[in-house]
Formats: C-alpha cells, sequence, structure tokens
C-alpha cells in the first residue's frame, strides 16, 4: 500500500508538469484541444493525489508501523478519530494534506470554468500546476510520508524494520479544535494560490480589468473565511490547551497565519475601490501577489525550522527550496506587473482625503503596516542571527507595544471608513453622519473614566468600539428606515430584506460588528490577573474576585494517559459558583509527556481558568489560577464573523457583477434620467 | 497485484487525457475574439456608474449627505453615465442592446466558422433582409 501511495504521487507528478506544458503550448499554437488534455491532465493529477491520500489514512487506520509517519505519529492505544487526523501530527503527512488541498483546489477552479476565460484559463492552469509540481516534488522526494522504517545490521547493511508499537501523536494535539484547525489552517494558506493564479494570468494576457477581480472575489473571501476561523480555532486551542493562560502569544507560526490573514483583508477592501473607482489596479495585484507569497512564506517558517515555536515541524531540509521558489515567485510577479503598468492605469485619481476611496487606502496602509511589524518581529530572531551570531528573539512586549496602537486606528478606520461618501464629503455631511456615533463613543469614554477605569489603552479601545457599534446601528437604522419609506414594508421586514439585498455591503457591517466584538475581548486583557500557589488539602486562594478551596485530589488510569486531578470550590464574593478539577496527564506512548487539562469557568464578564501545575516539594498541590475577562467575547465575535461572511457567501438571486444591485427597470430608469 | 493496480492507474490517466488530443480537431480558439472587449468594458463602466448613482441616492435620503454634497455628487455620476452613453451610442450599441448583441454574435460567427455563415438577400415582396434558405420572408409572410 506504501508503495502504491508513492507511485500516486509520481503519476500525479508527472500529469501536473504535463499540464503545465501542455497548457502553454496549447495556448502558444492556439490549439484548444491540448489546452483540453491540460485540463484533464490537471484534473487526473487531483485524482492521483487523493488516491495517494487515501493510501495513507488506510496505513494509519490498519496501524501498519513499517511505515515511518505511522510510527512517528500513531500508536496502538489511539482512537480511529486520532489515528486519521494523525495524517497531519508529523511533517511528511501534514505535506501530504497541504499537496492535496492544493490540489482539490486547482481541480475544483479548472473545472468550474472549463467554459469561461478560455484565453486566461491555460495561463490560469500553468499557474496552478506550477505551484503543485513543485509541493509534489518537495513530497516525493524530500518528505515522503510513506517511506519505510529500516534498521542498519551490524555488517552495514539495511533491513526494513516493524517496531511493536508506534511513538504515539503528540498529546497536545490530541483536541478537537487542533484536530480541525491545520486543515482549515492550510484551506486558508492556499486558497490564495487562486487569485493569484488569476492575477497572473490576467496580467499575461493583459485583460486588466474587473473579470479576474469578480472571478476570484468569492474565492478570496472563502479563504479569507478559513483563514480567520483557523487562526481562531488555534487561539482556542491554545487557550485550553497549552495551560499558559491566554490565546494568542505572538509565536512565529501564528504570526505566519496572522500575516496573509492581513494584507488578504486588505486586498478585499481594495477590491471594491477597483470595482467602483477604477482605481488601486496596481495595488491589488501587488497585494494577491504578496497575499499568496505570505501563505508560501507561513508554510516555510513552519516547516523550515528557521524559527522555534511550539507549532513548528522543525526537523526538515526544505527550507532554501521554499526561499527560492519565493523569490522565484516575487521576481516573476513584479517583472509582469512592472511590464504591463500601462494596462493598470488608474481610471481617475483620488479626489478628497475626505472620501471613502481614502479611508480604504488609510486602511489598507495600516494592515499592510501592521504586516510588516508582525514580519519584522517574526524574521528578525533569523536576522539578528545573521549579522550579530546571536538569535534576538523578540517577545509579546514588543508585539503589543506596536500592534496594539496599530489595531486601534484600523478600528477606528472600520467606524469611519463607511460614513465617508465616495469622491469628496463635505464637512456638513460628515456633521450629520459622524453626530450620533461619536456621541456614542465619548458617553462610553466618559462612563468608563467615571467608574474608575485607567488604562488608556482600555479606554481607548473601549471608546472606539462604541463609535464603531454606533456607526454601525446607524448604517442599518437609517437605511431600513429609508427602505420601508420606499417599498412600504415594515421596518423589520426592511431590515431584512436591506441586509440580504445588499449582501456585501451589510454582510461587510456584520463583519465589522464581530470585529468590535472581538475587540473587546482582546481589551479584556489590560486587566488580567493571575496567582499562583501551593495548596495542601482545605486551603484556599484568592484570584480577583475569587476564591479556591481546595477540596480533593484523585488519581487514575486510562489506556493511553495517568492522571493526577485537584478538585477545588470556586467561590465569588463568598458565593459558591463551580467546582473545578483542573488534571495534569501523563501519557505512556509519547514517552510521558505530560500535559495540563485545564478547568474553565467562563462567562461574559469573565473566564476564571485554573491550572494544576505539579506537586510542589513540600507535597502540596500547585495550583495557578488567572482571572481573564472579557474572552468569551472574542469567541462570539469569531462566530459572528464566521456567520457574517457566511451571509456574503450565499449566494446572489440577481446575476452578479457591480449592477447587482440595480434591477433592468431601475437601469432603464437611471438611462431616461442621464440621458435627459 | 501493485503492479497491475499502478498500470491500471497509468492507462486510465493516459487514455483520459489523450483521447482530447485525437478528437475535437476543429474547435480551434480564437482567442482575440473571446477576450474582453472595449464594448465590455463600457458596458461593465455603466453598470458601475449607476450602481454608484443608486448608492449615492439612497445615502442621501439615509441623511448622510448634505444638499450640496448630493446635487454635486450626483451632477458627476451623470455626466460620467453620459459620456458613457455616448460612447456607447458611437459603437451603436446604446439603442437596442439584444439586437447588438444577435449582430455581434452573428459576426463572431461568421468568423469563426466561414462556411456556415448564412448569406442573406432582400424580400422581394417588401425589402427585408431574409436568410437564404428560408421558405417564408419574417417580415411580411411572403413566399420567397
Amino acid at each position: 500500500m506504501s508503495d502504491f501511495g508513492t507511485f500516486c504521487l509520481l503519476l500525479a507528478l508527472s500529469l501536473s508538469l504535463y499540464a503545465l506544458f501542455s497548457s502553454l503550448l496549447g495556448t502558444y499554437l492556439k490549439q484548444h484541444r491540448i489546452v483540453r488534455s491540460a485540463e484533464r491532465a490537471a484534473l487526473a493529477a487531483c485524482a492521483s493525489i487523493m488516491l495517494s491520500l487515501a493510501s495513507l489514512v488506510y496505513l494509519l487506520a490498519a496501524g501498519d508501523f513499517s511505515v515511518t509517519h505511522v510510527a512517528n505519529s500513531t500508536s496502538r492505544d489511539l482512537p480511529l478519530f486520532y489515528k486519521v487526523a494523525a495524517l497531519w501530527g508529523a511533517h511528511d503527512g501534514s505535506m501530504l494534506l497541504w499537496v492535496f488541498v492544493t490540489a482539490g483546489f486547482s481541480g475544483i477552479v479548472i473545472r468550474q470554468n472549463r467554459y469561461r476565460y478560455r484565453d486566461m484559463m491555460p495561463y490560469v492552469i500553468a499557474v496552478l500546476m506550477f505551484n503543485l509540481s513543485f509541493f509534489l516534488i518537495l513530497n516525493v522526494f524530500l518528505s515522503n510520508p510513506f517511506n519505510r522504517l529500516v534498521q542498519v545490521l551490524p555488517d552495514g547493511s539495511l533491513q526494513r524494520f516493524v517496531p511493536a508499537d508506534g511513538r504515539g501523536l503528540n498529546p497536545l494535539l490530541q483536541y478537537w479544535a487542533m484536530v480541525i484547525h491545520p486543515p482549515i489552517l492550510y484551506l486558508g494558506f492556499i486558497g490564495f494560490v487562486v487569485p493569484f493564479a488569476f492575477a497572473v494570468a490576467a496580467l499575461i494576457t493583459r485583460q486588466l480589468g474587473d473579470t479576474w477581480i469578480r472571478t476570484t472575489r468569492r474565492w478570496t473571501l472563502l479563504t479569507w473565511l478559513f483563514l480567520g476561523t483557523g487562526l481562531l480555532l488555534g487561539g482556542k486551542w491554545a487557550y485550553v490547551e497549552l495551560g499558559w493562560g491566554g490565546y494568542w502569544a505572538w509565536d512565529p507560526v501564528e504570526n505566519s497565519s496572522l500575516m496573509p490573514w492581513l494584507t488578504g483583508t486588505a486586498f478585499l477592501h481594495s477590491v471594491i475601490v477597483q470595482e467602483r473607482k477604477g482605481m488601486l489596479k496596481v495595488w491589488n495585484v501587488f497585494l494577491v501577489v504578496i497575499t499568496f507569497l505570505l501563505g508560501i512564506f507561513g508554510t516555510f517558517i513552519t516547516r523550515s525550522g528557521v524559527v522555534s515555536s511550539v507549532h513548528a515541524f522543525a526537523d526538515s531540509k526544505l527550507g532554501a527550496f521554499f526561499i527560492y521558489y519565493m523569490l522565484l515567485v516575487l521576481g516573476a510577479s513584479l517583472y509582469l506587473i512592472l511590464d504591463r503598468l500601462p494596462y493598470l492605469k488608474s481610471e481617475r485619481r483620488l479626489d478628497s482625503v475626505l472620501s471613502r476611496e481614502s479611508a480604504f487606502l488609510f486602511n489598507n496602509l495600516i494592515l499592510l503596516v501592521a504586516c510588516f511589524a508582525v514580519l519584522w518581529g517574526t524574521i528578525f530572531p533569523v536576522l539578528s542571527e545573521w549579522v550579530q551570531g546571536t538569535k534576538v528573539t523578540v517577545g509579546p512586549p514588543f508585539f503589543n507595544s506596536v500592534n496594539i496602537p496599530i489595531g486601534l486606528m484600523l478600528l477606528f478606520l472600520t467606524g469611519v471608513g463607511p460614513l465617508f461618501a465616495w469622491r469628496k464629503t463635505s464637512l456638513e455631511s460628515l456633521r450629520r453622519a459622524f453626530l450620533r456615533p461619536v456621541m456614542a463613543g465619548a458617553v462610553t469614554g466618559a462612563a468608563l473614566a467615571a467608574a474608575g477605569m485607567r488604562n488608556p489603552y482600555a479606554l481607548v479601545s473601549f471608546t472606539l468600539c462604541a463609535f464603531v457599534l454606533g456607526s454601525i446601528i446607524q448604517e442599518f437604522w437609517k437605511g431600513a428606515g429609508v427602505r420601508a419609506g420606499n417599498t412600504g414594508e415594515s421596518f423589520l421586514r426592511a431590515l431584512v430584506n436591506l441586509t440580504l439585498r445588499n449582501k456585501r455591503r451589510y454582510g461587510g457591517y456584520i463583519v465589522h460588528f464581530s470585529i468590535v466584538l472581538i475587540f473587546i475581548g482582546l481589551t479584556g486583557n489590560a486587566f488580567n490577573r493571575e496567582s499562583s500557589q501551593a495548596l495542601a488539602g482545605g486551603e484556599e486562594m484568592k484570584v480577583g474576585p475569587y476564591t479556591l478551596k481546595m477540596t480533593g485530589y484523585s488519581e487514575g488510569d486510562t489506556p493511553s494517559y495517568q492522571y493526577g486531578r485537584v478538585t477545588l470550590e470556586a467561590y465569588k464574593n463568598g458565593k459558591r459558583v463551580r467546582t473545578m478539577r483542573p488534571e495534569k496527564r501523563a501519557y505512556k506512548a509519547s514517552e510521558g509527556q505530560t500535559t495540563t487539562e485545564i478547568a474553565l469557568y467562563s462567562t461574559p464578564l469573565e473566564d476564571l481558568y485554573v491550572v494544576f501545575a505539579g506537586m510542589s516539594n513540600d507535597g502540596k498541590y500547585e495550583i495557578t489560577a488567572h482571572v481573564n475577562p472579557l474572552v468569551w467575547w472574542v469567541w462570539l465575535g469569531s462566530g459572528v464573523m464566521f456567520l457574517g461572511t457566511l451571509l456574503i457567501l450565499l449566494p446572489d438571486r440577481r446575476a452578479t457583477g457591480a449592477a447587482a444591485q440595480l434591477t433592468t427597470a431601475e437601469a432603464a430608469a437611471m438611462e431616461r434620467a442621464v440621458r435627459k | 497485484m501493485l503492479t497491475v493496480a499502478c498500470t491500471l492507474l497509468t492507462l486510465a490517466a493516459g487514455v483520459y487525457v489523450l483521447t482530447p488530443l485525437f478528437r475535437e480537431a476543429r474547435g480551434n480558439i480564437e482567442v482575440e475574439l473571446l477576450a474582453e472587449t472595449g464594448l465590455d468594458r463600457l458596458l461593465a463602466r455603466k453598470a458601475v456608474v449607476y450602481a454608484n448613482l443608486k448608492d449615492l441616492e439612497f445615502e442621501y435620503r439615509m441623511g448622510r449627505l448634505s444638499d450640496g454634497d448630493f446635487r454635486r455628487l450626483e451632477a458627476g455620476y451623470k455626466a460620467e453615465a453620459a459620456a458613457i452613453l455616448r460612447e456607447l451610442d458611437q459603437l451603436g450599441v446604446a439603442g437596442d442592446l439584444d439586437e447588438s448583441i444577435e449582430r455581434d454574435i452573428a459576426a463572431r460567427k461568421s468568423r469563426l466558422y466561414p462556411s456556415v455563415a448564412k448569406e442573406t438577400s432582400r424580400c422581394p415582396s417588401c425589402g427585408a433582409e431574409v436568410t437564404v434558405g428560408k421558405k417564408f420572408c419574417a417580415d411580411c409572410g411572403q413566399r420567397l
């Protein structure tokens, strides 16, 4: 079975190389049948990769420990669910998953556009297949998950070797969010290859109108959704499994998934300007290229071992290949952009600073500054090692001090942007639009200050949250009012129809709303409290408004791990709220690796987060307790963000395109008005 | 067993991939014809300007714009739309879109398949354009 898997990968590689060359040849000779053949080769490559993946899943499920990947990442006692999830539990297999997702995306795009964009598609196929071939080569020749274990005999010869049991899946990965987090993140990293491929095809064919943007809009949004969801699931996992009390630590791998998310967000906004105003064309192409590259960079960070991280597969030798690949992509894209500059000419200039265009532009710049700050902090250790010979790590204080102001600025723009009119807004119009949101912010800020809040960042953040919330509510409220007046619908009905008829805009506002919720949660970090103490039975400790009283300790054994469990009663202001049972586990298959299972009492106001850190020297139980205010809102916000994005992704009832909001009758009326 | 499976798989893939090369010999693409045309771009821009106008009106009614701003922006968009319509008129499109699309298709068809292109002549009775080979005139019903 393992040989079959390798064979399928090799077959896929040949097919994708064939597709790459024949699509280019077909378009060069203007022979459509050659392009058709290339399409089929691409699809066949996808099918072959699917077979290969199926073989690996089979090997994992069957527990064939002669295969290195299976022996390294599973064990006999592992539940079937985790056996299959172990596919991405180690570097080789996760590489295959990566290739599979790449192939899946490529296949869907090629199949979807069989009868469309015939002039662009050969190049799209070529780019997709180039990318797929690169990863396939790495997968087959440098990190083949189907490699067999061998041992060296005393006489120097090699022999196949089958261990009695595998080394087990890293216990930290045995958590539901962790099981779905990598595939979703991959979907997010890789998906940007589709807009990238279309952007390159548009550059090559010199069709730099809106076609490529409209075609890839949904792909971009879907990919962005996956990336965001992957990030938040990763945060959830870190919060619940790693036991250090937080969900975001500016770890290099976290950063590397945040960066494409930031540039992707910038892209989602700036395409609106291109569609509406015919501006920012070069910028958009550039953003797509950068976002795609950052996705590759993320893989590079995870897999090359250049920076150390909890998430990285440190032991791989792929680094140099990724660097060459990124340089190649960057060089080729920049050449194409420069060469096609005349076709990317803006259709008009910025009329005024006080316009929605410029708000979009600011939002883009700030997102890119944020991305650059994160990038700088992420690669600084590597650069410092090159330059000075010592690795200087950059900790959370750097990231926080840089990114908190940037984040607040972005939050501010989230509220401001939609209030500006396109082109130019007079002060009178601004006064009308800003009056209520500003009042909402000011009242909130003043109330919090009066209530004794002194942290400047938190005050600014909550004030801005209220301001943005005010502006969003105003948009929905007034919009529904106008619609109700126009159509005679009830206010509620008008509100629903308004949202459904303009999903992009109002879905966007819902996503903005989710950003506000997430910022409320993030701001809670300013008020985190923590306390560590060794407790004996019956003793108490205090953290924030909570008192924890130790009432018991028990030990136990399960097939895969042994555990020690502390029982604590939690009281808030003297009233009992919850029994907390944090655990410490030692996994048998993973050479006794220990993990903490935290106990969590989560309310909208604050989380009580209790960790059993181990036994102290004098036989007491070491307890670390955190009170993390408002974390709940981060998860609520992610849910809302997910739903808001889904709303935008819902298919339109009318034809898509820039004119989606106009019916034929409306357009005709408009035409008559203009002709007058 | 393994060899058989691999051979079958390779054969299947080969047949699937290579068949188009031996079929569809006629279906060559004439790339230029399928590219974005100037007309496409004009129509898209017109749609965008209309959408902008509609939004502007909506935002004005929401009370977000002063009267002055609204009139100034509206005039700007209308001038833009008028310019596009003039260009479209020059291309001979604006009047009846369906008709011009039909014409466009016919022109593309005749360029792709010159042999199939329909010849036309005049109806002897009313003078309307009729396709050669039709039995009746589509305009007046005269037997041809």
